[in-house]
């Protein structure tokens, strides 16, 4: 088995204001890293590609455990992508907002998956008055509250 | 949090008074626009109709993601209202305008959630028009153009004066009595005679309505004027405290705009106001204006010179209903010119106010705040069925089930 390659990076909130120079006016010779000065990374660009169009929700309930999504992780919803097969998409159904997963399939037609077997899935067909109101792009997850839950 | 798509939604006035916007559910089951809580408290219980408080931070969320949407599909953009833009439609004669514009309409409403609609024409007041009808008889489309000599009359001669852009309540019975019922009706008015008998904006009106442009696009930078807050008491008030502590957190709100912006304010005027609707009331309107030793942003200072400024004009005796905050001389932070005798630590100033404005972000509005805002807020507006902060409290985010 291939070891995890993971790469680290430092990161920073996106609002944060960047210093043009690292050092302020001194006697003794300029920082050598001014010219070499970058913006820090931030996590806004990493998960948000369209904000205007960006929702958060946070997940309640076990529906997607077995994808590994747990009550409390927050999700970040693009409004403007169009959902295709297999998007983890978030619904509207009896005045909830519910996570499914959108399987479209010649032969089952449209359904709605959770990621839990005690769920049945959901059967769209032409009566069911159904929209999706977006596409989780990416979850937040909070891994360091969680550890004492791992059997490691 | 409940997803309300499809269900009958009626959204309070101020203080809870009165409806102020229904959904086409709601308006389908009766419930009239303007009419008082308590009329309309039954047909709520019969049909199970949902009833939600004003939500101005929600609504200013979805109204700036509406307008930076608006401005990925046209250039020249004057944002009119928190609900309504006007674009400039030049160049798009070299496209196919209408699907230009039908698309722009579908992802500006799917990407917000939003239903909009865009009407098209040569003149603001024709666009106005053709938007009306494209939410009144295209609603599934939400475009309509106004590009022939046809469209214009039709539009013209299905609309009532009252409905036309800028034509309030007094001129619509005056220009009834001299038998002008429709805009058709209107835009066939001698325009001189239009401004010699009623004013020169129902002259630019007629203009409009034939055509003309008259009233140009107003493109004026955003977040260069003054800010201000005022709201209403819930109840009146007489005693100074705690109009103290509604205006201090008035101030405290315009502050944080102020720093949203990169700005500082080298001036704060802050005013008063009784009930003038009241016959009986004494009536009592004072103001004053100060100017800020240097330049600022920081919320103390700005919070001590608008209590100063109440102290000046507050008179005891009198039944107030507002106060209100204005930040004047609204400049870039970047060019605050400084002060050679203040002694304000500028930077402590910023990293302080920055951790705030960081909590407060985080956990939500005023989790710190300063001492004269207080606790009591018995002069806050009655807001009894407030829907959650959903876009700008991560406390309030929606659930996902």
């Amino acid at each position: 088995m291939q070891p995890a390659n993971i790469k680290i990076f430092k990161v920073l909130k996106s609002n944060t204001e960047l210093p043009i120079f690292l050092s302020t006016i001194q006697a003794g010779f300029p920082s050598p890293a001014d010219d070499y000065l970058e913006d820090a990374i931030s996590l806004d660009d990493i998960c948000i590609n369209n904000a205007a169009s960006t929702f958060l929700g946070r997940v309640k309930g076990q529906s997607l455990k077995d994808i590994c999504i747990y009550e409390g992780d927050i999700v970040v919803i693009d409004k403007s992508l169009q959902p295709e097969h297999r998007d983890l998409v978030i619904c509207a159904i009896d005045g909830e907002f519910n996570a499914k997963i959108l399987h479209l399939d010649a032969l089952q037609g449209i359904r709605l998956l959770s990621a839990n077997p005690s769920f049945q899935p959901i059967i769209i067909n032409e009566l069911t008055d159904f929209r999706i109101w977006g596409v989780v792009t990416y979850i937040i997850q909070n891994i360091k509250n969680r550890s004492h839950d791992w059997h490691y | 949090m409940i997803a309300i798509i499809f269900m009958p939604v009626i959204i309070y006035s101020n203080n809870d008074g009165a409806v102020i916007a229904r959904s086409e559910e709601a308006k389908a089951l009766g419930i009239g626009m303007a009419v008082p809580m308590f009329e309309v408290k039954r047909l709520m219980k019969l049909h199970n109709i949902r009833g939600f408080s004003s939500n101005y931070t929600l609504y200013g969320d979805m109204s700036k993601r509406i307008k930076t949407i608006i401005r990925t599909f046209f250039k020249n953009v004057e944002d009119y209202s928190i609900d309504e833009s006007f674009v400039d439609c030049k160049g798009l004669e070299y496209c196919n305008s209408f699907d230009y514009i039908k698309t722009a309409r579908d992802k500006i409403t799917t990407w917000s959630g939003v239903p909009v609609s865009i009407g098209v024409a040569e003149t603001k007041t024709l666009a106005k028009l053709a938007n009306r009808i494209a939410k009144k008889q295209y609603r599934s489309i939400g475009v309509y153009i106004i590009d022939t000599e046809e469209k214009r009359l039709a539009a013209l001669k299905s609309t009532l004066i009252n409905d036309v852009w800028g034509i309030g309540g007094r001129i619509t019975k005056r220009l009834n009595t001299k038998g002008i019922h429709t805009a058709y009706d209107l835009s066939l008015i001698d325009p001189d005679w239009a401004k010699a008998n009623f004013s020169v904006v129902l002259q630019r009106t007629v203009y409009e309505l034939r055509g003309n442009l008259c009233i140009p696009l107003e493109l004026i930078p955003p977040g260069k004027q003054n800010i201000a807050s005022q709201k209403s008491f819930g109840i009146y008030q007489t005693e100074f405290e705690p109009m103290a502590e509604a205006l201090a957190n008035y101030t405290a709100r315009v502050a944080e705009k102020l720093r949203r912006q990169h700005c500082v304010a080298g001036g704060i005027e802050i005013w008063l106001g009784t009930n003038n609707f009241s016959k009986t009331d004494k009536q009592y309107f004072p103001s004053i204006h100060t100017i800020c030793d240097v330049p600022t942003d920081y919320t103390p200072y700005l919070i001590k010179r608008a209590i100063t400024g109440l102290h000046k004009i507050y008179r005891k005796g009198y039944l107030y209903k507002r106060v209100g905050v204005m930040l004047t001389d609204i400049r870039n932070a970047s060019d605050g010119t400084l002060n050679m005798f203040s002694c304000h630590n500028r930077q402590k100033e910023i990293t302080v106010i920055k951790q705030i404005d960081r909590i407060n972000r985080l956990n939500g509005r005023d989790t710190v705040r300063f001492a004269q805002q207080g606790f009591t807020a018995d002069w806050r507006m009655k807001q009894e069925c407030l829907s959650g902060f959903f876009t700008t409290r991560l406390s309030d985010i929606i659930e996902i089930k």
